[in-house]
């Protein structure tokens, strides 16, 4: 099955984006402002492009929000 | 000129001003611009991946203010040292607000984890500023291991209570190498104000002004406390007596 644990939550995929950019595109997040963790492995931005996605990954999806 | 130096930076205000609880993103913006500080806390949260998620960054002008990521949420110094990396990829900056609080209900500071957590993140190469129990024993232990300042809280986060430390702050600001931040429950102008005339080196305010009933009015008044407050410090406070001392002349009254 095509699915990931994203932000905690189990999704499923018709069929898994190739990459970490067309999955962020997919869901509609604007990847400028975000950090990512891959199977507890933080995925640079720049990296964002060429990092593959595979079936069952665990993946966070961070950005800054305020705080003190 | 009297300016404040952490890590080699320079900073002109010597008020830090956290980005939670505003309204929106608008009263943020001008309340930070009205505050004249030179430096924003922010937190690191998940992305809402059902919603629509509001971009809180693209109202901080990072070319005026530099980013203070902190770890709020880290109950431990192993979850602080994982969001204090993923704050570094996601700003670009190793400046480090540390922050470890495992206690829901008064959000105090766990010593032990963070002096663990600092520790670690020192050698990493992160600029570590630390908000710690007003502990000047921890304080020094801190400062010894190469935190770019001690972060001591005033009271409880977002009390509002004011300087309820101030016996241990002191001590701390003696003590210190390090500049002296104080951090959390800062309610009042005046609060600010008690916290510089001591000698704090700076103070670091959200709540008082985010959750004020004109927050740009507030961040204004706690720049001007906090210029008053250093200023009294650096004037040389007058003794403080028992009995009274005349302000006007002794001699020359209008009587036999």
């Amino acid at each position: 099955m095509n699915t990931l644990k994203i932000n905690g939550t189990e999704k499923e995929f018709a069929m898994l984006p190739p990459t970490l950019v067309e999955l962020l595109d997919e869901m509609k997040i604007n990847h400028a402002t975000i950090v990512a963790e891959i199977d507890g492995e933080i995925i640079a931005r720049n990296e964002f492009h060429e990092t593959p996605i595979n079936a069952d990954q665990k993946i966070e999806l961070i950005r800054f929000v305020g705080g003190g | 000129m009297d300016k404040l130096i952490i890590a080699g930076k320079e900073f002109d205000s010597r008020l830090f001003i956290g980005t939670g609880k505003y309204s929106s993103n608008k009263v943020m913006a001008e309340s930070i611009a009205a505050s004249k500080t030179n430096m924003v806390t922010v937190a690191l949260r998940r992305v809402d991946i059902e919603n629509e998620n509001d971009e809180m960054l693209t109202a901080i002008d990072r070319e005026k203010y530099l980013l203070l990521p902190n770890t709020s949420g880290a109950r431990d110094a192993k979850e602080a040292i994982r969001l204090a990396k993923l704050a570094r990829a996601a700003s670009g900056i190793n400046w480090l607000k540390l922050e470890v609080t495992p206690d829901p209900y008064y959000l105090l500071p766990d010593g032990t984890e963070t002096l663990k957590a600092a520790e670690a993140l020192v050698k990493d190469g992160f600029i570590v500023l630390p908000y710690i129990n007003a502990d000047p024993i921890l304080a020094k232990k801190l400062q010894d291991v190469g935190t770019a300042t001690v972060m001591p809280l005033a009271s409880p986060i977002g009390s509002n209570q004011g300087l309820k430390t101030r016996a241990s702050i002191e001590i701390i600001i003696r003590q210190a190498t390090v500049p002296v931040v104080v951090d959390a429950g800062i309610g009042l102008p005046s609060h600010a104000a008690e916290a510089m005339e001591m000698g704090a080196d700076a103070v670091l305010v959200n709540t008082a002004i985010a959750a004020a009933g004109n927050p740009v009015m507030m961040a204004r008044a706690f720049k001007q406390a906090v210029q008053a407050g250093r200023q009294g410090y650096l004037a040389g406070k007058a003794a403080v007596t028992t009995e009274a001392n005349a302000s006007s002349p002794l001699t020359g009254f209008l009587r036999d």
